[in-house]
């Protein structure tokens, strides 16, 4: 089984967003919810890993002119 | 020491008058009469005419001095107050006053440490004893402070020419929401880069990639432009950023090479150079500019405090949106259940079954109307029929009847039973004597039979 490549926090939150505006969607089933609910739920842990992890790391830039 | 007061006396002195200096003197002169002097000994007041009297040639009128401005001191009338000084080896300075007519025109603000050119003439002024030189024009003299205030005038002349700046705002970008990794353009030491990373820490710590640039003095822009460019697609922002410090320090963020590489950044860019009051071209040219550094900071990152309770949201709101369509469900089945209930389908199955007979029933009995109806009908029409059809038959006989009599009336034998004869000849009924002539054959039928005759003669 090929890994999806893990998307960023912007590409969760927009997905987060649609989770939660077709769940507020009358049509949406209840099937459909229990997914929707699942991946949501998946998100956020997502999300908030990443914000718990996040480190500051500062490097420096390689120039050129100043490696030659 | 001079006194404030004679200064004051300054405000209504005009270049003008300087030919009349005398006016000036006498007030001093008159209420104090000195006592009878002796020949070659002059009053302060003859002294101060003869010292304006030298004063006023060509060496000391239309010249013009260069220096720097100190104890700058502008007076509410419009009048400006300064001293012009050299600093080095040989420290000279000599009083400057430059009249309101002659002040309204400048091109630049004047401020201390100016270094300036300015033209005029020498004056002394009697009632102080002091010497000032009267300035018709300044100007900024080449490599001062105007120097550089008016090489920035000229480069952003140069630079909205060209189309530089300003960034239209159509063309500001806004830095992504979620940046994955920030550049930095400043110097390597120094707290702009510890701001930096205190207010990223905080907020949303994240990998920063630094471009050290030296940001001021001599190439300071050749340094700058290169971390700009060394920064292009590596990173999703750019803040290019420097600590307060005098115009002159800041002076290269106006340099056309740098405002241009900013201009044309494929990645966004936040200017945050010196403090709120200093706006350098950089400002025009940026994305966005922020009054300091940790104002950029703040303003390439999200919150991450913020961003917790958001998901803390999306969290509730997934929750008891999923729950209540759930329960909504539970609600449809159960009402489903309801209506596929078996009673519930017998009673349904009897009402139709009712329905069905209440139907045959109805058209049964329609029927049954129609077919009497129709029956009633036709045997009226038979009545209407056979009555019509007796009278006819009754009036047919009567007519018959009298039909029969007429025709039994005309029958042409019944009057030979009384005696009479038919003559005929040939076949021929002859009712004449003018139909024959002598010796024709006549037949003569009689009631009883024929008997045949011969003319004998016509009467």
């Amino acid at each position: 089984m090929t890994e999806t490549p893990e998307p960023n926090y912007e590409e969760m939150i927009t997905e987060l967003r649609d989770i939660a505006r077709k769940l507020d969607d009358a049509q949406t089933s209840v099937e459909d919810a229990v997914k929707l609910h699942a991946r949501g739920m998946e998100l956020i842990a997502k999300c908030e890993a990443f914000l718990a992890k996040a480190e500051l790391t500062i490097t420096e830039v390689h120039r050129e002119t100043e490696s030659a | 020491m001079a006194k404030k007061a004679p200064v004051q006396t300054t405000l209504s002195f005009d270049e003008s008058e300087s030919g009349s200096a005398s006016t000036f003197i006498s007030p001093v002169r008159d209420p104090n009469p000195l006592p009878k002097k002796e020949p070659d000994v002059l009053t302060v007041s003859e002294l101060g005419e003869r010292i304006r009297d030298i004063l006023d040639c060509d060496g000391l009128t239309n010249i013009t001095v260069t220096g720097e401005v100190t104890g700058y001191r502008p007076n509410a009338s419009g009048h400006l107050y300064f001293s012009l000084t050299e600093k080095g080896d040989t420290d000279a300075a000599v009083s400057c006053v430059m009249w309101k007519y002659a002040a309204k025109n400048l091109a630049f603000p004047i401020k201390d440490g100016l270094a300036v050119n300015i033209t005029g003439h020498v004056d002394f002024y009697p009632p102080s004893g002091r010497m000032q030189f009267i300035i018709k024009k300044i100007e900024p003299a080449a490599g001062g402070k105007t120097g550089l205030y008016l090489q920035k005038e000229q480069w952003r002349k140069q630079l909205e020419a060209e189309g530089t700046i300003p960034r239209p705002e159509s063309e500001k970008r806004s830095p992504p929401l979620f940046p994955t990794c920030v550049g930095v353009v400043t110097s390597k030491t120094g707290s702009v880069l510890q701001d930096i990373r205190n207010v990223l820490s905080r907020r949303y710590p994240l990998p920063v990639l630094l471009a050290p640039a030296q940001v001021q003095g001599a190439g300071a822009e050749v340094s700058i432009v290169s971390a700009i460019e060394s920064l292009q697609g590596k990173v999703d922002v750019i803040i290019v950023a420097r600590g307060g410090g005098s115009f002159e320090d800041l002076f290269v963020f106006n340099h056309p090479d740098v405002v241009r590489a900013v201009r044309n950044s494929a990645v966004p860019i936040i200017s945050a150079v010196g403090h709120e009051t200093d706006v350098t071209l950089v400002d025009f040219a940026s994305d966005r500019r922020v009054p300091t550094p940790s104002a950029a900071a703040e303003t390439v990152v999200p919150d991450r405090a913020i961003l917790a309770n958001t998901l803390e949201e999306y969290r509730r709101r997934i929750h008891d949106r999923t729950r209540s369509i759930i329960a909504e469900n539970h609600r449809t089945v159960a009402e489903l259940k309801l209506r596929v209930d078996p009673s519930r389908l017998s009673r349904r199955l009897d009402m139709m079954q009712q329905q069905t007979a209440d139907l045959a029933e109805r058209i049964r009995s329609a029927f049954v109307r129609r077919i009497e109806s129709q029956r009633d009908l036709l045997s009226q029409m038979q009545e209407r029929i056979f009555k019509g059809a007796s009278a006819k038959i009754k009036t047919a006989s009567l007519e018959l009847a009298g039909e029969k009599e007429k025709i039994l009336a005309a029958d042409p034998k019944k009057p030979l039973e009384r005696g009479y004869a038919l003559v005929q000849m040939g076949g021929a009924v002859v009712r004449s004597k003018n139909q024959l002539k002598k010796d024709d054959r006549l037949t003569l039928c009689l009631a009883d039979g024929e008997v045949t005759a011969t003319v004998e003669k016509i009467i």
